[in-house]
């Protein structure tokens, strides 16, 4: 019994199918543990990457764009998950003496909700391009707008963020955003 | 029809994951597996739901859940290859007294683990004793001693 217990097997016998107590297919049964590594590698790959934010909140996420007068800018999630609320800090300066004008293009207002808006706008206005939110001139030379979000619409979301109405063609970014089901 | 895809949706991810997660990940457990699980459930009942909490929606998930479940089992049953795949097969760890060491490594089995299995289900106390330790596919550890030890 001694030596059956020290006896150290050869790879290709413990391979070979056995038939006795049970039927075994072990090329089937070495398929499925590589199968079950390679799924171990993409769970901690999937891990990773969502500490970097590939999944909202991190800084593969985080997202800052101007448009190239400076006058607008717009801070930003590039992914979002369904239900999940975001931020989203938009800088505007002033074209003119008088307030300021925040169009939102349609595209974004299908996919997000907007749970509010802190500065509150004096008003919103509509037209068939989307909506606008109307500020009082601010205090210093530029505004900052925060929006809470919620994305209700899984995917690729592109929107349009315009300082004055579309019909000025004022400064202007376009936003790549993605939402996660 | 979001209630149905959410369903499914979570019910493959399970399926897979646990599949990945290997047989004996939850095979024999410990209390604390046993709080990982209940934290698991906690988490996937958000997704399952929704912000919808009426009545309904909560019958449309599990009534989808149930039928996707039997779907598959009947699948199972017709597709020869599906069950084994989904399901794996036992796995012969000793034999004769010998452990097939190759295979308990790759397997996640130490052969204490198989020696507690031998002592809690048929007393027995050497390896030497035992004919053939199967790995069941529900990650159990089955022990058929010698005949002098029956």
């Amino acid at each position: 019994m001694a030596t059956d217990r020290n006896h150290r097997s050869d790879p290709l016998d413990e391979w070979a199918d056995r038939d006795y107590p049970v039927a075994e297919d072990m090329a089937f049964q070495r398929l499925s543990w590589i199968i079950e590594r390679s799924g171990w590698a993409v769970m901690v790959v999937l891990v990773i990457a969502a500490l970097a934010g590939a999944f909202s909140s991190g800084f593969i996420s985080g997202a800052t764009t101007s448009d190239p007068s400076g006058a607008l800018t717009v801070e930003y999630e590039r992914f979002h998950r369904t239900g999940a609320s975001d931020v989203m800090q938009i800088t505007a300066a002033p074209l003119s003496g008088d307030g300021i004008l925040l169009h939102l293009d349609a595209g974004f207002l299908r996919r997000f909700t907007i749970e509010s808006v802190t500065p509150e706008p004096r008003e919103w206005r509509g037209d068939e391009d989307g909506a606008a939110m109307v500020f009082p001139a601010p205090e210093g030379r530029s505004l900052t707008v925060h929006l809470a979000l919620r994305p209700e619409r899984a995917g690729r979301a592109t929107s349009r963020i315009m300082l004055g109405r579309p019909a000025d063609h004022g400064p202007a970014v376009e936003l790549a955003m993605f939402v996660y089901p | 029809m979001d209630a149905v895809l959410r369903a499914a949706a979570i019910y493959f991810f399970l399926l897979i994951l646990f599949r990945l997660a290997g047989r004996r990940t939850f095979a024999e457990m410990t209390s604390f597996d046993f709080v990982l699980l209940l934290v698991i459930g906690e988490a996937t009942q958000q997704a399952l739901l929704g912000d919808d909490f009426s009545i309904t929606n909560a019958f449309i998930v599990i009534v989808a859940l149930v039928v996707i479940d039997i779907v598959f089992s009947l699948a199972q049953s017709r597709v020869p290859g599906l069950g084994k795949f989904f399901n794996g097969e036992p796995m012969i760890v000793v034999e004769h007294g010998r452990p097939l060491l190759q295979r308990l490594k790759r397997a996640r089995i130490s052969v204490d683990d198989v020696l507690g299995a031998a002592r809690e289900t048929r007393g027995l106390e050497h390896i030497g004793q035992i004919k053939f330790a199967v790995l069941e596919p529900n990650g159990s550890i089955s022990i058929i001693p010698e005949d002098e030890w029956r």
